[in-house]
């Protein structure tokens, strides 16, 4: 399909667009109709775009960032270029006004690649009423669809009464057995209780997570075995290995154990007081890594919490209680109130599926916590966490010549990266997502300036 | 490094997260009375000192409630209520068991408790601490002794500031001379849960050293439960 | 009680051609293991490079050293294998393509340094690397990858990787051709029932294994292995080479053999028992299986807790 031309066009482009495979030719072609045609053509890009190439060549991405500068130089010779700030695609306001000029036969696209930049623009579609939305693919432009995924739950494979397993009393057990592994036997005094279950040390370097009997049910059984099919080999995921019995009644499963580790909790309770801050960065930057190998396989965590992550090393991060993660269409039953925006009533967790939008709240909240080492309500007028309104935001965006009394503060203006005071600001005062691909990238950055930092300090 | 700041060394701040619990103890003469329990009879006051030390041990061996856990113990005895502990960490305290005796001065106990903790939020503010909702647990086994208008003044403060968010309070009336009405006054959110049996008062402690763990409402659901 | 651990014996003799000509032996083989990985390599110069020996060494030193640290890293890669193929192929395109970077790299210093062109040092490449559960495994050329395997208590021997050869039987891939890449054939999985591993290149391979089939010193050559301490064996496959397969084959011979022994602790020496403690240092490096097997790793980084092999034994409580 191609873009339709009138006598006066202005089109948004985002920057990754510019780098897929053959768009220069769509974009030539598009050019030459709008010339040929006597029309007028503005082509707005964000106006981070230098940084955007500059984070392309240190990725060593040169192909790429040589053809983004490339194509800029041709707008900008042309005459049709225009630089806008969108604060990295999260604030369209100036965008807004640009379009609100334009005249009533003009024609406003927005043509970009990324789900999280058209859920945030798609909003421009209630003050611009001749507005279309496009991406590239391998057969040209085509419209984007709204993508009602991101925020509609679904149902999840959930069973009022189930008569399809057994079920036995299993406290007292003290021998299971596995399939995989054969007769384990369960170190009793390692015992730790949970919600669900209890969790014991046994054989070969692993941990055994018995059910209460009421959650032996047939919506866990199949879960697990799928989850046990899909053989995750990261060792920092610690994945159900395969499923324990006794008898012939199906009881719990089994998972690697994590020694000589400590749980995220239990460090922010310690003011992480063992760990410099660039180390701090670097646990903050492999959670968000190994949560985004979990969505880029489908697998949503669920209940994500400081109490379920555990930390051995700045590079060792490890995610445990992996058993109630929601995979395919097997809900994540359980929750933690201070770590989901949703209120959810008991049942509603079992009969429906989790969004990825829920995760990123837990996953902002996180990773503020674990940057700043304060909750991201807390203000100096407010010490109670358990403040009910999850909205409130009191770090500033812009830090131009603020006061800095406090080392939180003095993380949030002056370590902390540009991108990621706007990543958080715009999430936790507009719910606005930022991919977690786009936060990887950035910490991946920030770790190698400040370990070039370090190693020429000789510190 | 940037004012005071050194962003490559270890943090200076306090990061961490504190629960502030103040347990407002019924150390009344009537305490000394005995009552059922599955052991036999056995006299209040014992059971309350045990209750105590053994909520103090499973806290010192939860390295998270260890670390959370900013307890004020209040003693509700004789003729004026007593600090027995101010604010501090359970590893700091070194709890000698009560003794009954005296009155009840039920209000001017309470009032105590909230200057103390006003005081330590105060504090928590000037050093840039934050801290998971105050909790209170008001005890006692019998009427109050003191003027009807000291009680009321005092329910009054307690109860708006638990309508304000500012406290969570557990009522507990101990046998069955408690005043539950009265106790009911300080708590609008939660109904006074009456404890006749010396079993279940050990349960309470249970419930109350799991969410000193977990910050969380497992001994306020457990109470609804009960109730 | 059962202990396990792998063991692991290597031998390379030179072939007939090679003495007739005043050459050297062009096969070379190396056994690496830290961090918990196990890897063993062997590969064969080519016969027409004038220093394809040296080549042989330093290729199986690197992919060792490689694959000691980047273990996990490569196993990530092979995670689409079974939900999406396409994007599988890519991981594989693009790992091969880093692996045989590396190892290109270094022949490249080195020949350099010899002054010599890099084609000089052209050489096959077979390796097996082993950490927890899980092994990777990659072969370029000629030769033969076989594994051990353990079913329902009865041994058989399988061919895991096949030698490829070009358009004619004689011509096969080395590791600096330009098409490198595309020859690695790299595979990854669970180790399950697999207990040992053999290594060869053409010179035995051809006389062991015939297509598919196995020949019956094969099944020797692992099972002659338990109790008995690497040094001494490696005499006896030396000798094996030396007397036996170079009257079926004349190019050069070698082998390297990893094998998962299990012995019994009632039933073995107690010179041999201090054998397979040895290097034992931390409790970390004795997991326990089962209620009578324990599988002993001394790959496993630690610090050292034990200062004697009582002392282990004493920890293992060995009946």
């Amino acid at each position: 399909m191609e873009i339709s031309v009138s006598k006066n066009n202005y089109i948004f482009i985002e920057d990754t667009v510019f780098v897929y495979p053959n768009f220069y030719l769509l974009l030539k072609k598009y050019i030459e109709t709008v010339e040929a045609n006597g029309q007028k053509l503005t082509v707005f890009v964000d106006s981070g775009i230098g940084e955007r190439i500059e984070k392309y060549k240190a990725d060593l991405k040169f192909k790429e960032a040589y053809l983004l500068e490339g194509l800029i130089d041709i707008l900008e010779q042309k005459g049709l270029l225009q630089k806008i700030e969108t604060n990295s695609y999260l604030d369209y306001t100036l965008l807004e006004a640009e379009f609100a000029k334009s005249k009533k036969d003009a024609k406003c696209s927005i043509i970009t690649q990324r789900d999280g930049v058209y859920n945030v623009f798609k909003e421009l579609n209630n003050s611009c009423k001749n507005l279309t939305f496009y991406q590239v693919t391998d057969s040209g432009f085509e419209e984007w669809l709204d993508q009602a995924q991101l925020t509609t739950p679904k149902d999840a494979f959930y069973l009022q009464d189930d008569e399809y397993v057994n079920r036995i009393d299993t406290t007292g057990i003290d021998y299971v057995y596995s399939p995989k592994y054969g007769y384990l036997k369960l170190n009793i005094s390692s015992q730790m209780n949970g919600g669900e279950g209890s969790v014991y040390r046994t054989y070969n370097n692993m941990m055994v997570k018995i059910f209460k009997k009421e959650n032996i049910t047939y919506v866990n059984f199949k879960k697990l075995s799928e989850m046990i099919e899909m053989n995750l080999y990261n060792p920092f995921i610690c994945w159900p290995r395969d499923l324990v019995y006794v008898g012939d009644v199906f009881v719990g499963y089994v998972m690697d154990e994590v020694k000589g580790a400590e749980t995220l909790l239990s460090l922010r309770l310690q003011s992480f007081s063992e760990y410099t801050h660039p180390e701090r960065f670097e646990i903050c930057y492999n959670f968000l890594k190994h949560i985004k190998y979990l969505h880029d396989k489908g697998i949503l965590i669920g209940d994500l919490k400081p109490d379920n992550i555990l930390v051995k090393s700045p590079s060792e991060v490890y995610f445990i209680d992996c058993g109630c993660y929601q995979i395919n269409d097997y809900a994540c039953p359980v929750c933690h109130p201070e770590y989901t925006k949703r209120v959810f009533k008991k049942d509603e967790l079992k009969k429906q599926l989790r969004t990825v939008e829920d995760e990123y709240y837990p996953i902002n909240k996180m990773a503020f916590e674990i940057m700043i080492m304060k909750n991201h309500t807390y203000s100096p007028d407010n010490m109670d966490i358990e403040n009910t309104d999850k909205s409130q935001f009191f770090y500033p965006l812009d830090v131009d010549g603020i006061d800095i009394k406090s080392e939180d503060m003095a993380l949030w203006a002056k370590f902390l990266t540009a991108s990621m005071r706007k990543y958080f600001y715009y999430y936790f005062k507009q719910g606005k997502i930022t991919d977690l691909s786009e936060w990887v990238k950035e910490l991946q950055l920030f770790l190698e300036k400040i370990k070039k930092e370090i190693n020429s300090n000789g510190r | 490094m940037d004012g005071n700041f050194d962003f490559f060394s270890k943090p200076t701040m306090n990061g961490g997260i504190k629960l502030p619990v103040c347990l407002i103890l019924d150390k009344s003469g009537s305490m000394s009375e005995r009552v059922r329990s599955s052991r036999g009879m056995v006299v209040k006051i014992d059971e309350l000192n045990n209750n105590i030390q053994e909520l103090f041990r499973t806290i010192r061996n939860d390295s998270n409630a260890r670390l959370m856990s900013d307890v004020c113990l209040i003693g509700c005895g004789g003729e004026h209520p007593e600090v027995i502990n101010g604010y501090s960490s359970v590893d700091k305290i070194n709890f000698v068991p009560l003794t009954a005796g005296g009155r009840t001065p039920l209000g001017a106990s309470v009032e105590l408790a909230l200057d103390l903790l006003q005081k330590r939020r105060e504090y928590y503010r000037s050093a840039g601490i934050e801290h998971y909702k105050p909790i209170m647990m008001i005890m006692s086994d019998g009427q109050p002794t003191e003027v009807e208008s000291v009680v009321y003044n005092a329910a009054q403060r307690c109860s708006d500031m638990v309508n304000t968010e500012g406290l969570k309070v557990l009522p507990i009336g101990i046998g069955d001379s408690a005043r539950l009405d009265i106790l009911d006054m300080f708590s609008p959110k939660v109904k006074t849960k009456c404890i006749t049996n010396m079993d279940v008062f050990v349960k309470l402690f249970e419930m109350l050293s799991v969410s000193m763990s977990q910050s969380d409402n497992t001994v306020f659901d457990w109470l609804n439960d009960q109730v | 009680m059962i202990i396990e651990k792998w063991k692991n014996v290597q031998a390379y003799e030179i072939g007939k051609l090679h003495i007739s000509r005043n050459m050297v032996c062009q096969d070379r083989t190396f056994y690496k293991e830290a961090n918990g990985v196990k890897i063993v390599a062997l590969a064969d110069g080519a016969g027409s490079k004038s220093k394809s020996e040296i080549g042989a060494e330093l290729v199986c030193e690197k992919v060792c050293e490689l694959f000691s640290t980047k273990f996990i890293d490569y196993l990530l890669c092979f995670e689409d294998e079974k939900t999406n193929q396409a994007k599988h192929k890519k991981n594989m395109a693009s790992l091969s393509k880093e692996i045989i970077t590396y190892l290109v790299t270094a022949l490249k210093a080195k020949a350099l340094e010899m002054n010599i062109a890099v084609e000089e040092l052209s050489s096959t490449l077979l390796f097996f690397a082993i950490k927890d559960n899980h092994y990777i495994m990659g072969h370029i050329g000629d030769g033969v990858i076989a594994g051990l395997y353990n079913e329902n208590n009865a041994y058989r021997v399988r061919v895991i990787s096949e030698p490829e050869n070009g358009e004619r039987s004689n011509i096969t891939f080395f590791v600096p051709d330009t098409n490198a890449a595309e020859h690695l054939h790299l595979q990854a999985g669970s180790i399950d029932n697999l207990k040992g591993v053999l290594l060869t290149s053409d010179g035995a391979g051809t006389v062991l294994f015939n297509g598919t089939s196995v020949d019956d010193n094969v099944y020797k050559l692992f099972s002659n292995f338990q109790n008995q301490q690497h040094t001494d064996y490696a005499q006896v496959i030396s000798k094996f080479l030396r007397e036996i397969i170079s009257n079926y084959s004349t190019d050069d011979m070698s082998l390297n053999i990893l094998r998962l022994e299990d012995a019994d602790t009632g039933k073995i020496t107690n010179n041999y028992a201090e054998y397979l403690l040895s290097g034992v240092e931390s409790p970390k490096q004795i997991i326990r299986k089962s209620q009578y097997c324990y599988y002993i790793d001394p790959s496993i980084a630690a610090t050292q807790e034990f200062s004697s092999i009582d002392e282990v034994k004493e920890y293992m409580k060995w009946r």
